[in-house]
């Protein structure tokens, strides 16, 4: 036997890649799961609940801040249809449901701290009548003194929401000498900026349906880490976590909060309520449900002291964000990490002093949300360039080309940039697609009512987890006796078509079309445990697993095909499914011959793809090294046409270039680039979620406005630029998250072009434009 | 409580109709298309116990001429007045609005009925109604009156409906061949929003100079509101940058607005300015919206 060794073969297949001669890598493939979709097949949660089934209604708490002094069940326990009320004394494990802090109780039990506290919850036979009975669950409450501005609760005699005190994470960075990057500067500009919550408003609310089953008990619901929920459940209800079985249901739309502590909530309940009843109870929370208890975007107020020479060098860059956690830690205490770490923009800068707070507030809890502290973040620092700008008397797009990170360059982490660094391409690319200097000279001379305007934003958005957690993946591929190929991960999909992108890989790996494959389930009983899919990181890092796993396959398979095609196993090809000798192209079998040769050879077909990044190293203090091993780099442009007797603005165009490293579904990426582009432009122009006193003000879909297909610009021209990364397969980045950080910033420098002045707090409603125009 | 049990009467015409609400009076709610009524409903709001279902009658669904009028039924949806040739021919300013109202789903259900009993003052087709002179007919069991649109409302969700009567007709003027019209909104985003302030115009003008300016304004006051000053002021004169000006900022004068989470008082009395400036701009600088019709064009 000469064959290969894993790495010779994994030199082949790079090279392969590099010359693109791999079959489906950069393919604009169908993906798997999209034809049930269109059709609209019950394929969701709520589509699978039989008629005996209970239905749970949640009791939110009717305080920002207050003792519970008794909670009485009795009358709703009376009321016809109800089989089941739940508060903390039914709890018989840890009444806990969080991910890293350990601060917040799954029901609340002395006191509540937020409006999104969950009391209770009446488990009845039809969800009308858990409605109803919500009313009858009586609660006193002692009202406490409450804070709701995130500045005010950082001060030493605020109210005190839980034991400690109200900041609960504090993150630094310390680059070089902030003093001395002032001195240096022939210009120091101090800007405030202000973001607000946003609703991720998933198409399908929080939903996880229980099913009792003897010891054990099945959850299958919407969210994006089964093995976090089974563990919370597990917890919850004191049981080893093998009597846990969760199965990730299709989830409509997920965007962060899901992976955050609300689907604990939701199949902690369940799991409860079909315990207490013996039947199956369905958790699926109401629009208004979802929008006051479920994780937001946390509301930022983030301060930038910038020192620049009169060249347009930048010296200095002193940055504080402060996010309104809300009530609970979450995943909040690592959105935090990313904000302070790209707290000063893609840009050079030799002295860097960032300080970043999540403090808790008496508001609806925040966390994990697309983007992950960077829309908030970068909106800010892009604002400030173009603040900067102003103040020179420079164009904007200029301070860019002198301060942007290339290949040589270092980040306020002190990371030096290698030649997988994109920016320059990115920014180059929008330039020439939107004619930038053209259309800025253009519009300089404008006057009128109508005035249009165009402006930049950048971004570098570290991969994958970094500094939030051991970053590895799991995929399974096994083969059946057909030659079909069954790809199993607990990395899941829900709407982002990176599942299929594994199968992709995979499929390239192998030799055998992507019809070959089908995607299990993500089960907790059959698949590893295998981190969250969050950070974008399925492509990155699983990506990586199913590489491996494939090419565990193939060096099964290889001397298979050699001794039944009677080739050396260097010379065997499998190409679109088909298995030849190299040089003998006319005399080929097929992959179904080849497997069942395989299997009578009594070869196990059945491989586990395994990978985990590259550990990062920084300092704890300063926060200087490197926190992420590679980054995804970004630029866009956009013109707006404002009408400055009503400040009514439109986004007339868009044009969006990421650097990806490597696109392994060109039609997926811009997918992503395209859906991440609209939530942002959301986030721009109207979304928010308003909070007066700890109460949400609109918690449904016709008080909170998400854009609607009118709202998008005539063109979103997306550039897919491919730099190869160190670390994700074949060189690829990380994209799904990146593209909602743009429009924000983007939007903003585009009217400050427009009308002269710059609006530092989101949205962009058509009131502030017109306020600032007239002020 | 929300959810709680609601009783739901259809009728299968109007006297049958006018007979249960002579019966229960303010214990029942009527409803049309349901669009505003189910979601009091879900959200609590609601404070009958009872609902009078009017999609079960006919008779109440119509659009029609009638000399320098159009009638149209009280359960006519928006989607029938957006197809409708006759209003297409004689009212066109209409269904500029209509087709502004929420979402194509909620303008398969909406009817115009419907808006005006609800009585919201961001309602977008009740402004155009105010420019067109519409009385809306109000029928009880053996008697009905009309009423003239500026008559109409009393205040946010209020009107001089008594509770024995029902909404049955909107009668509007046609509109006169060769004078403009404008309907603008101004909301949180492009389609599917509530008005932060609309605003319906007919311009008729002779050569250069002005016949007369019709003007309403909505969400900027309790109930919309004729802009009666600046109709005022353009009477009789030349259209011009100047003119435009005075009429928009007497528009904006002439508003009470209130602040809610879409947008302050003061901003509504300012883009008010706006987006009259802007309509009337629009039809000096030749980009207006001009009803030509004959009868030969809708034969």
């Amino acid at each position: 036997m000469n064959a290969q060794t894993a790495e010779e073969f994994l030199m082949e297949i790079q090279k392969k890649a590099e010359r693109g001669e791999l079959l489906y890598i950069g393919k604009e493939l169908r993906r798997i799961d999209d034809l049930e979709k269109v059709l609209g097949s019950p394929i969701y949660t709520n589509d699978l609940i039989p008629r005996n089934t209970l239905y749970a209604r949640l009791v939110l708490s009717r305080y920002p801040h207050a003792i519970i002094k008794n909670i009485s069940v009795s009358k709703a326990l009376n009321y016809p249809g109800v089989r089941y009320v739940l508060t903390y004394k039914d709890v018989p494990g840890l009444n806990e449901s969080s991910t890293i802090i350990p601060d917040r109780p799954l029901f609340a039990f002395n006191k509540v701290r937020s409006t999104g506290d969950i009391v209770a919850a009446v488990i009845a036979e039809k969800p009308n009548r858990a409605q109803e009975a919500k009313e009858l669950v009586e609660v006193e409450y002692e009202p406490l003194k409450p804070v709701f501005d995130p500045i005010e609760a950082m001060k030493p005699d605020a109210p005190k929401i839980h034991d400690d005190g109200n900041i609960v994470k504090h993150v630094k960075v310390r680059k070089g000498d902030i003093e001395k990057g002032f001195q240096e500067a022939d210009y120091i500009i101090e800007n405030t900026f202000r973001t607000q919550h946003q609703d991720a408003a998933p198409m399908e609310t929080e939903t996880a349906f229980a099913v009792p089953r003897g010891e054990k008990i099945l959850i299958i619901g919407s969210m994006q880490t089964p093995h976090h929920v089974q563990a919370a459940v597990a917890k919850v209800l004191g049981w080893p976590i093998d009597r846990v079985e969760v199965i990730q249901a299709v989830t409509g739309g997920a965007f962060g909060p899901k992976s955050d502590e609300p689907p604990y909530d939701v199949a902690s309940i369940a799991a409860l309520g079909a315990i207490k009843t013996g039947k199956p109870v369905l958790m699926s929370m109401t629009r208004e449900e979802s929008m006051i208890a479920h994780t937001k975007r946390h509301p930022a107020i983030i301060t930038h002291k910038t020192g620049v020479k009169a060249n347009g060098k930048l010296t200095a860059s002193k940055v504080q964000i402060v996010l309104d956690g809300g009530a609970y830690a979450s995943l909040g205490v690592l959105v935090i990490v990313r904000a302070t770490f790209h707290a000063n923009g893609p840009y050079e800068i030799p002295n860097v002093w960032n300080d970043g707070y999540k403090v808790y507030t008496n508001n609806t809890y925040t966390g994990s949300f697309r983007g992950f502290g960077a829309p908030q973040a970068i909106f800010a620092a892009e604002s400030q360039m173009d603040e900067i700008a102003k103040k020179l008397n420079m164009d904007p797009l200029d301070l860019r080309l002198i301060n942007m990170l290339r290949p040589g360059s270092r980040t306020s982490t002190g990371q030096l940039m290698d030649e997988s660094c994109g920016l320059p391409e990115c920014l180059d690319a929008v330039v020439k697609a939107s004619d930038y200097r053209k259309k800025k000279e253009l519009y300089s001379k404008q006057d009128g009512k109508i005035r249009r305007g165009i402006g930049i934003a950048m971004l570098h958005h570290g991969n994958a987890l970094g500094p939030e957690g051991n970053d590895y993946a799991y995929v399974h591929l096994s083969v059946e006796k057909n030659g079909k190929v069954h790809l199993g991960t607990g990395l899941t999909e829900f709407g982002t078509g990176a599942i299929s992108g594994l199968a992709q890989i995979a499929a390239s790996v192998l030799g055998v079309p992507i019809d070959y494959f089908t995607i299990d389930r993500p089960n907790t009983l059959i698949h590893h445990e295998t981190g969250p899919t969050v950070a974008s990181r399925v492509i990155a890092i699983g990506g990586n697993a199913a590489r491996d796993a494939a090419l565990k396959l193939k060096q099964k398979l290889l001397p298979v095909a050699s001794k039944l095609i009677n080739c050396k196993v260097e010379d065997v090809q499998i190409v679109d499914g088909y298995v030849y000798c190299k040089g003998k192209e006319h005399k080929t079998i097929s992959w179904e011959e080849l497997v069942k040769e395989a299997y009578e050879a009594n070869i196990e077909l059945n491989t586990l793809g395994y990978y985990m990044a590259p550990s990062c190293k920084w300092d704890e203090e300063t926060g200087l090294g490197s926190p992420y091993n590679q980054y995804t780099f970004g630029a866009a442009i956009a013109e707006v046409e404002v009408d400055t007797e009503t400040g009514l603005y439109k986004v007339l165009n868009y044009y969006v270039a990421f650097d990806v490293g490597r696109a392994i579904n060109p039609k997926s990426v811009r997918g992503q680039i395209y859906g991440g582009t609209v939530q942002g432009l959301g986030y721009a122009m109207m979304e928010e979620l308003v909070h007066k006193e700890g109460y949400v003000v609109n918690p449904n879909l016709k008080d909170y406005y998400i854009p609607t297909s009118l709202d998008i610009p005539e063109q979103i021209q997306t550039i897919i630029i491919e730099k190869q990364g160190s670390m994700g397969p074949f060189g690829a980045k990380i994209v799904a998250e990146p593209p909602v950080v743009l429009p924000a910033p983007a939007i903003r420098n585009a009217i400050m072009d427009a009308i002269g002045k710059g609006i530092n707090s989101l949205p962009i409603t058509s009131e502030k434009v017109y306020k600032a125009i007239k002020s | 409580m929300a959810y709680e049990k609601v009783e739901v009467y259809s009728p299968r015409s109007l006297a049958e109709a006018l007979e249960i609400l002579s019966q229960k009076k303010e214990q029942i709610k009527p409803v049309a298309g349901g669009t505003d009524v189910m979601v009091m409903l879900k959200d609590g709001a609601l404070k009958e116990k009872e609902l009078l279902n009017l999609s079960y009658i006919p008779e109440l669904s119509y659009i029609k001429e009638k000399e320098n009028h159009i009638l149209i039924g009280a359960t006519t949806k928006y989607r029938e007045i957006r197809r409708s040739p006759i209003i297409n021919a004689y009212a066109p300013i209409l269904i500029e609005a209509v087709r502004q109202i929420g979402s194509p789903q909620i303008q398969n259900l909406g009817t115009i009925g419907g808006n005006l009993g609800t009585a919201s003052p961001a309602g977008d087709s009740i402004p155009p109604l105010y420019v067109l002179n519409a009385k809306v007919k109000l029928q009880k069991v053996g008697s009905a009156r009309e009423v003239h649109i500026d008559k109409f409302f009393l205040g946010p969700r209020k009107t001089v409906r008594e509770a024995d009567e029902l909404i049955t007709e909107i009668s509007v003027d046609k509109m006169e061949p060769g004078s403009y019209y404008f309907f603008e909104k101004l909301g949180l985003r492009s389609a599917n929003a509530i008005s932060i302030v609309n605003a319906a115009g007919i311009l008729s003008l002779e050569n250069k100079t002005i016949k007369y300016l019709r003007l309403s304004l909505g969400a900027v006051a309790p109930t919309v509101i004729r802009a009666t000053e600046a109709e005022e002021e353009a009477k009789g004169k030349e259209l011009t940058e100047d003119l435009i000006e005075r009429i928009a900022k007497l528009a904006s004068e002439a508003t009470r607005p209130i602040s809610d989470i879409r947008g302050t008082a003061e901003y509504r009395k300012k883009a008010t300015y706006g987006i009259v400036y802007e309509a009337l701009y629009k039809i000096l600088k030749g980009y207006g919206k001009k009803i030509e019709y004959g009868f030969e064009k809708i034969s």
